[in-house]
């Protein structure tokens, strides 16, 4: 019988990579998941700059004129996962967990809640306590909304994740709104980032680290292992060619 | 015979759940697995998937419509050994 003792969870760390390229892999990943697995896998990495809008978004949470999105060469992308539009640039950490739901035990609810548990666990093992909130999946700071939680089952897998604002460039993220209920402590819907949080450096591998223990912990899995990249890529860059 | 497909139960406390869209349609063979439509529950979609094999006959619901836990959003019909 299963038992969360015997989880088994594999990290796949991308660097950066094409939300667009990433959203093939989670495809695969998704599909080979559903068949048979008794593993988590989670992919952390970054996206180059792109605006995805998820089935709460609208074109009128995006305030940013047709000039400004070619200056910065941002595409909108509609995407089948829950919440609003998100902003993405390099700086701001991604991570996906795809886990198999029927196999681990867990229901929709859950999944969004633990992944808000890992975050924040993480946040607080780099001695930042984000602001706790009920209301929402996300993680909010006395600046604003620092990571948004936006997620989907597909074929009993969960897929999507959790996007952290780490270290981005700020540009052109007031004028993204990315969530439409505020909790009642605050008043922007924008995102903000750690470092404007903390004012002070916040190293990237840092959080990736922290991550990676947290994840581990808060599902419950005692060895996992760490991969650079993912076997999968490849036959997404053979098709390709 | 006749299996109903229902709004699961996702244990998101008072989430607004919608339909977000229909991934099949009337009258078409569906095996278990299938994607059947996507609802909506605010920060997550959840696709909803065939349990068993038949013609699936989809309530008359609308994308974007409020949904609730228990609903149905179809009927998954079996032939009858004798109806072959």
């Amino acid at each position: 019988m299963f038992s969360r003792e015997e989880t088994k969870m594999a990290f796949h760390m991308l660097g950066r990579i094409p939300l667009k390229k990433y959203l093939r892999l989670q495809q695969q990943i998704v599909q080979e998941l559903s068949y048979a697995s008794d593993r988590i896998q989670v992919i952390l990495c970054e996206h180059e700059p792109a605006i995805s809008v998820g089935r709460m978004g609208s074109h009128a949470h995006i305030r940013l004129q047709s000039d400004r999105m070619k200056a910065g060469k941002l595409k909108t992308m509609w995407v089948a996962r829950g919440g609003g539009c998100i902003l993405h640039r390099p700086g701001q950490l991604a991570v996906y967990p795809l886990i198999p739901m029927h196999w681990y035990q867990v229901s929709p609810g859950q999944v969004l809640r633990l992944v808000r548990q890992a975050v924040t666990e993480a946040l607080e093992e780099l001695s930042y306590t984000p602001l706790c909130n009920d209301m929402d999946h996300h993680i909010w700071g006395r600046t604003g909304l620092l990571g948004v939680t936006a997620m989907a089952v597909r074929r009993g897998v969960s897929c999507f994740g959790n996007y952290l604002n780490v270290e981005p460039e700020m540009r052109d993220y007031g004028y993204v709104d990315t969530v439409q209920h505020l909790p009642a402590d605050q008043s922007r819907r924008t995102m903000s980032s750690l470092l404007a949080e903390r004012r002070q450096v916040v190293r990237m591998s840092e959080v990736r680290s922290a991550m990676v223990q947290s994840f581990a912990d808060t599902f419950g899995c005692r060895d996992y292992h760490m991969y650079t990249g993912h076997p999968l890529l490849r036959s997404l860059t053979v098709e390709r060619e | 015979m006749q299996h109903e497909v229902v709004v699961p139960e996702l244990d998101l406390d008072g989430a607004s759940l919608s339909l977000s869209g229909w991934l099949v349609k009337s009258g078409v063979q569906v095996v278990p697995g299938d994607p059947i439509c996507e609802v909506c529950a605010g920060d997550i979609v959840v696709e909803v998937g065939a349990r068993y094999e038949g013609i699936f006959q989809r309530e008359s619901l609308e994308v974007d419509q409020q949904l609730q836990t228990g609903m149905r959003l179809g009927l998954i019909e079996q032939p009858e050994a004798g109806d072959f």
